[in-house]
Order: C-alpha cells, then sequence, then structure tokens
C-alpha cells in the first residue's frame, strides 16, 4: 500500500485544511461525472477509491472523522426490454450493444434508446453523434435526471471542462509568482 | 499528424524545453541513423510527443548527451536517450506518415502542384518500404485505415465522427505500442483516439477555406457548420482535448508529467486558438501568441 501522503500530495506535517483541500483538488480529478459514459470510468473509480482510503487512513490516525464519500448513485430507471444493452455497456461489449440497439425498430426509439445510443457513441469516440442522441433523448424525457446528466456531462466536456482547470492553475501559479516577486521587490525598497 | 501538437512554450520551464528539444533532436538521430540525413526535414512535433509520451511511461532509464547537431556539425544539441525500440517505432510511423500525406496531397491539389509531387513519391517510398519491411502490423494497419479514410471521402453523407474515425484509430494504434501494460495500453487507446480525433478535425478547420473554394472534402463543410460560428465549431474540438485530458489523469508518469500535461492542456488549446483566430480575423489574438 503506497504512502496515503503521497496518494494526496501532501507532506506528513500538513494541517487538516491542507489535507482536505488536496484531497477535494484530487477527487475533482477522478469524480464520477467526469468519465461518465466513458469506457475508462473503472481505472478513474479505483483511484477515487485509493484517494478514499488515503484521506480515511490520514484522517483516522488524526482524529476519528465521519467517512466521506464523494460518490453519487444514479437511480437507473430503465426499462426491462433495454436492460440487456445496458448490461452489455457496463461490461465492456459496445459492439455488442450497437449491434442490438441498430435492431431496434425505428418506431420503437424512445428516449432511453436514444440514451443508450448516446452512451456507446460516447465510449467509441463519437462525440458529435452522441450529443446529438443525448440531446434528443433529453428531448423526448426532459424530466429523467439520468438523460440529463449525460447531456450536461457532454456540455462540460465541449466547453473544455478536461483541461481548463490545469490551464487556470498553471496561470494561478505564474501569478503568484509575480505576485510574490513584486512585493519582494517593494519590500526591499522600503526597507532600503 | 500533422504539425499540430505543440508545447506551449513560455508556460514550460527551461529545463523541461531542453528535455523537449532533446527528444526531438534524439528522434531526428534516429531517422538519420534508420533511413538517412535527407529525410530528417519530415519530423515534426507530433511524432516528438508520441516518442515523449513513450519516454514518460517506460520503465526503461532515461539520459541525455550533449553531441554535434546531424544536420549542422557547427551547432551542439542535447539529445535524449531512452528506450530505443520506442524511437525506431515513433522514426517509423514518421516515415508512413510522410508517404501518406504525400499521396494525399497529390490527390487533393491543382496539376501543376500534382506534378512537382510526383516527383518526390519516389524518394519519400524509399523510407516508407524500409519502415514497412521493419514493421509490417503498422504497414497494413496504416493502409487499412487509410483506404477507409479514401472510401470516407467519396461519401456525400459521411458524419464528422466517421470521418476522423481512421486518424483517430491510426493515432490509437500507435499510442497502445507504447506499452505492453494491459491497463496502460486501455489508457493509451482512448488518448490515442481523442488526439487523433483532434488533430484531424485541426486540419479540417485549417483547411476549411480552401476546400470549400476547390469544392474537396471537408467533413465540417458536409456537416453544415460554418466556421464563421467558432463557438460551435470549437466545441466539436474541446471535447477531444477535455478527454485527453481526462486519461492524462489516468496514467503513471515516471518523467515528463509536466511536458506532457502542457502539450495537451495548454498547448493544443493555444494551437486552436491560433488556427481559429484566422477566421476570426481578431488581431488582438494574432498578437497574443
Amino acid at each position: 500500500m503506497k504512502d496515503p501522503y503521497e496518494i494526496l500530495g501532501v507532506s506528513k506535517n500538513a494541517t487538516d485544511d491542507e489535507i482536505k483541500t488536496a484531497y477535494r483538488n484530487i477527487a475533482k480529478k477522478y469524480h464520477p461525472d467526469n468519465y461518465q459514459n466513458n469506457p475508462l470510468a473503472d481505472l478513474a473509480e479505483e483511484k477515487m477509491r485509493e484517494v478514499n482510503a488515503a484521506y480515511d487512513e490520514i484522517m483516522d490516525k488524526r482524529r476519528n472523522p465521519k467517512k466521506s464519500s464523494y460518490e453519487q448513485n444514479y437511480n437507473y430507471s430503465g426499462s426491462q426490454e433495454f436492460n440487456d444493452i445496458r448490461q452489455l455497456i457496463r461490461t465492456g461489449r459496445i459492439d455488442d450493444a450497437q449491434t442490438l440497439l441498430d435492431g431496434v425498430p425505428i418506431e420503437k426509439r424512445s428516449g432511453e434508446w436514444f440514451f443508450l445510443n448516446g452512451t456507446v457513441l460516447y465510449r467509441r469516440g463519437w462525440f458529435e453523434e452522441a450529443y446529438t442522441s443525448f440531446n434528443t433523448a433529453v428531448n423526448m424525457n426532459p424530466e429523467n435526471p439520468e438523460y440529463r446528466a449525460a447531456l450536461n456531462q457532454i456540455i462540460r466536456q465541449r466547453n473544455g471542462a478536461g483541461y481548463r482547470t490545469y490551464s487556470n492553475q498553471s496561470a494561478d501559479d505564474c501569478c503568484n509568482i509575480c505576485s510574490a516577486l513584486m512585493c519582494a521587490n517593494m519590500c526591499c525598497r522600503c526597507m532600503g | 499528424m500533422f504539425g499540430y501538437v505543440l508545447i506551449d512554450k513560455p508556460q514550460l520551464r527551461i529545463c523541461e524545453y531542453d528535455a523537449y528539444t532533446s527528444v526531438y533532436c534524439g528522434l531526428c538521430k534516429n531517422i538519420r541513423k534508420n533511413y538517412g540525413i535527407l529525410y530528417t526535414s519530415t519530423l515534426n512535433y507530433d511524432f516528438t510527443f508520441l516518442a515523449l509520451l513513450g519516454f514518460a511511461i517506460t520503465q526503461k532509464d532515461c539520459s541525455f548527451e550533449k553531441k554535434h547537431c546531424v544536420c549542422n556539425p557547427f551547432k551542439s544539441c542535447g539529445y535524449c536517450k531512452c528506450d530505443e525500440q520506442i524511437m525506431d517505432m515513433t522514426s517509423a510511423a514518421a516515415m508512413m506518415m510522410v508517404y501518406y500525406k504525400l499521396l494525399d496531397n497529390i490527390n487533393d491539389t491543382s496539376f501543376f502542384k500534382k506534378m512537382l509531387l510526383r516527383i518526390l513519391k519516389p524518394f519519400v517510398k524509399r523510407p516508407f518500404k524500409k519502415a514497412s519491411k521493419r514493421y509490417p502490423q503498422m504497414a497494413e494497419y496504416f493502409k487499412e485505415q487509410i483506404d477507409i479514410s479514401n472510401i470516407n471521402e467519396k461519401d456525400p453523407s459521411c458524419s464528422i465522427d466517421k470521418a476522423a474515425d481512421p486518424t483517430a484509430k491510426l493515432l490509437s494504434y500507435l499510442f497502445t505500442s507504447l506499452s505492453d501494460n494491459a491497463v496502460e495500453k486501455r489508457v493509451l487507446d482512448r488518448l490515442g483516439y481523442c488526439m487523433g480525433r483532434w488533430i484531424y478535425l485541426m486540419d479540417a478547420v485549417d483547411d476549411y477555406e480552401e476546400d470549400k473554394k476547390q469544392n474537396s472534402f471537408n467533413p465540417l463543410i458536409l456537416a453544415g457548420k460554418s466556421i464563421e460560428d467558432c463557438q460551435d465549431v470549437q466545441s466539436v474540438l474541446n471535447i477531444n482535448v477535455s478527454e485527453a485530458a481526462n486519461c492524462l489523469d489516468l496514467l503513471e508518469f515516471k518523467r515528463f508529467k509536466d511536458i506532457i500535461y502542457n502539450i495537451v492542456c495548454l498547448g493544443m488549446p493555444k494551437t486552436q486558438n491560433k488556427v481559429f483566430s484566422k477566421y476570426r480575423k481578431d488581431e488582438e489574438i494574432e498578437g497574443s501568441i
């Protein structure tokens, strides 16, 4: 088992607040929302488990906090006829899932069909058609949270959510360095 | 691969920039050794990224040495020495890509340019044949995807996703070849696919106006996307960078992590912005790059 402090990227002397901030920042990266319909979701889930275990181990040693969980459970309100397809998607058999989906007659293609079609397309990397499919699913069933969540996730990715955090962080670091240098310069002048 | 995968140089530390150029020079040296000095001029930074990624995740040690430049004996270069197999594979892929890019350009250009490019064909075919002999499976996969791409270009109902699929799959193949680890291969597969899609679509954006004038195949034009609606077309590209960035978080980097993140999360959006700026005709954006 790796050192839990190493997993969170903090020193052993970090304060509880620093540990909480580090945990939140890492958890944001591996949050299930970022990997929704992603074929690598299981790897992200594993990383999330590792991070959670590290955080719990550190906090248990310091005191006994409540166990935090960043996991959300989506309520799959799917119908019976598409359960086979959902099972195929869960086990990574995307091509088989696509074959079953293509076999559904056009008049029977409900909101759930478009949602599952979008899921399969997203896993294949066909993002444009996935976006169209999720949009259709939400238009047909606007009250369904599962379809809405999938559409929101793809919209976030289309807006650059995956990489903008890094861009902003990098810019912030540069601003911090410049500000620190400016302050140091002014202090030197004040003190002669 | 068309020279879009670049660093955001101002955001790199000097030591990281030196490491990055050492990988480029190492690749150049490998091309000279395997294919001849003439073909070092075909090297671009897209393939440098491929080699860099391979070195970033390999278990083998990395070292740097300073020697004379292979092209200019009065210049001194830093060379990265790491996994020679990765270097050989990358340079072979580069030679195959150069050949197919030339064939693509011969098909897509005017009569006189076509004649000029045809003269280059036998020169470019030589290293292609040598690379294909060394990596027959890679050559076969290249041919398969290029053939699919050519068929797609004749299909008036070809979607953006379908058009980008062959290039995406090619890069996916190359990236998964960088590792023997099953879990890493899964991540590299997705990373390669997303970056391949992005490269293909960047090329489509770059050639949009010319393709519209010459009535050439362009998946964005076919899909009814207007290049003036930058936000819409940018979204088509952004998702690939977002997904690629998510993949990076799942890789165990041994070295060069910050350079890789710089290229994907800063460099690629910057290149994207630069290409779009010619359509926005925004002087402020052009000036800031």
